[in-house]
């Protein structure tokens, strides 16, 4: 039976109550925790390392929810902060093991094929190799596009980027994709 | 999972393949995962909202009841391990072979001496010490004095250029010559107040002359009365003639000066040449 959840206004209004700030906080989490996960999970490709930029994420949503303009989606912001924070883990892990850019993908490439149930025949992982080979924001707009099927006005909000540059940018990353699975 | 229509629609139109391949989930995920999320967020963030509201409960539960007697249990722990180090002995556990110290400063002052007696290695000893550079014969017995010399030689004086001259030549004459025509110009318009008839009568008289009457009456002009009134009026006249000479000629262009420092000279030569034909 799928959960039901609260509305986003009724948990923000929640949060402001200090008697109910804990339990919206939890609903929040839980309305958006899956999403959000596979959103970052595509990007770090380890479990581990999801669970830490998630964490991270949310820890930054309590502190700044609070402050939060109900102007924009609750949705969209949440996405905005969990890409911001992925784009940084990266970073960051480049900078820790001193990635070269072109010893980036096959670093992540080794990463996927280190996973439980990495199987090189089946087109699903070779689909996850594939993606590897694309630029990160780049993969987040195909993330975004094929796996979340996000609207390109609201991805436009996520990642502050032009509806055609985030439809050229998806363009580029199907074709690119495309050409690894034939050719690999 | 049922997808969306549309961004299908757009990638069977990039892909076909990729339209084909389907979003299944090929990660996995920790058992309960998701389940643990929430409560491990708040675990982390309750401490924040307690930095966040000084007013809140900052502290563990029980936290000041056992905080005198922690303290007192931490300062007994000092006091015992103070004690303990004040039981140990302070002789150093190492050896020192026997006299070491009584023979140190000598057999230092040994090895000094030796350093500064000791020859040069081979290949040094046979390089003669004397540099390779020359100096001029008597450099050294001059170089005081000529060092003196030049602290006393008095300030040079910079001449300025010929070719400064020339253009400060260019200037004052045009400048002279922008007066003149001034002045001419300005003279107010009165009869018998030119300037031609202010120097003598007899040039107003000449201008009504034909030519031929005015060259007769030129060749009667005494000499005198030529010196006469060249004395009492040469400046303004050859200033008048200057002016008529250079209203007919062409000056040089500007960038002439600049092209040839002879420019000048060669247009006041040829200026002079034409006066006197």
């Amino acid at each position: 039976m799928p959960n039901i959840h609260p509305d986003d206004k009724e948990l923000l209004l929640q949060f402001k109550n200090p008697a109910l700030k804990e339990r919206a906080f939890t609903a929040i989490i839980k309305k958006y925790q899956e999403k959000l996960y596979w959103h970052i999970r595509r990007m770090v490709v380890q479990h581990e390392d999801a669970n830490d930029v998630l964490q991270n994420m949310f820890i930054k949503v309590w502190n700044g929810l609070d402050n939060f303009r109900e102007d924009s989606q609750l949705y969209t912001w949440l996405y905005r902060i969990a890409t911001n924070e992925c784009l940084t883990f990266l970073e960051q892990q480049k900078k820790r093991l001193a990635i070269s850019l072109s010893d980036e993908e096959g670093v992540m490439a080794n990463t996927l094929k280190a996973e439980k149930n990495f199987d090189a025949n089946k087109i699903e992982w070779k689909l996850q190799l594939a993606m590897q080979q694309l630029p990160e924001k780049q993969r987040l707009v195909f993330n975004l596009r094929y796996y979340d099927e996000m609207p390109y006005e609201q991805m436009s909000r996520v990642l502050q980027t032009s509806e055609g540059a985030l439809k050229a940018s998806y363009h580029h990353a199907v074709k690119k994709i495309e050409d690894y699975l034939l050719n690999h | 999972m049922n997808r969306n229509y549309e961004i299908l629609q757009e990638l069977n139109q990039l892909s076909p393949l990729l339209a084909s391949i389907g979003t299944d989930n090929v990660f996995a995920v920790p058992d309960g995962y998701f389940n643990s999320i929430a409560p491990t967020v708040l675990q982390c963030v309750l401490p924040y909202q307690g930095s966040n509201n000084p007013g809140a409960a900052a502290v563990p539960a029980g936290y000041f009841d056992t905080l005198a007697s922690n303290i007192m249990a931490s300062i007994k722990s000092h006091e015992d391990t103070a004690a303990a180090l004040n039981h140990i002995s302070k002789k150093m556990p190492f050896e020192v072979p026997a006299g070491y110290f009584d023979g140190l400063y000598s057999h230092i002052l040994q090895r000094a001496q030796a350093t500064e007696t000791a020859p040069l290695p081979l290949p040094l000893q046979n390089i003669d010490r004397n540099t390779p550079y020359e100096v001029p014969a008597g450099y050294f017995t001059q170089l005081a004095d000529s060092t003196l010399g030049k602290i006393r030689q008095p300030h040079k004086v910079i001449s300025m250029p010929r070719r400064i001259i020339r253009y400060a030549a260019a200037a004052i004459i045009t400048g002279a010559i922008a007066l003149g025509v001034f002045k001419i110009t300005q003279q107010p318009a009165q009869p018998g107040a030119s300037v031609a008839t202010t120097i003598n009568p007899s040039i107003e008289k000449g201008k009504n002359m034909n030519q031929q009457v005015f060259t007769e009456a030129i060749n009667n002009l005494s000499e005198e009365s030529i010196v006469n009134y060249l004395q009492a009026t040469g400046n303004e006249t050859d200033m008048a003639a200057l002016t008529s000479e250079l209203e007919e000629l062409n000056l040089p262009a500007q960038e002439a000066y600049f092209l040839d420092n002879n420019t000048l000279d060669n247009f006041l030569t040829d200026l002079e040449l034409n006066n006197t034909n």
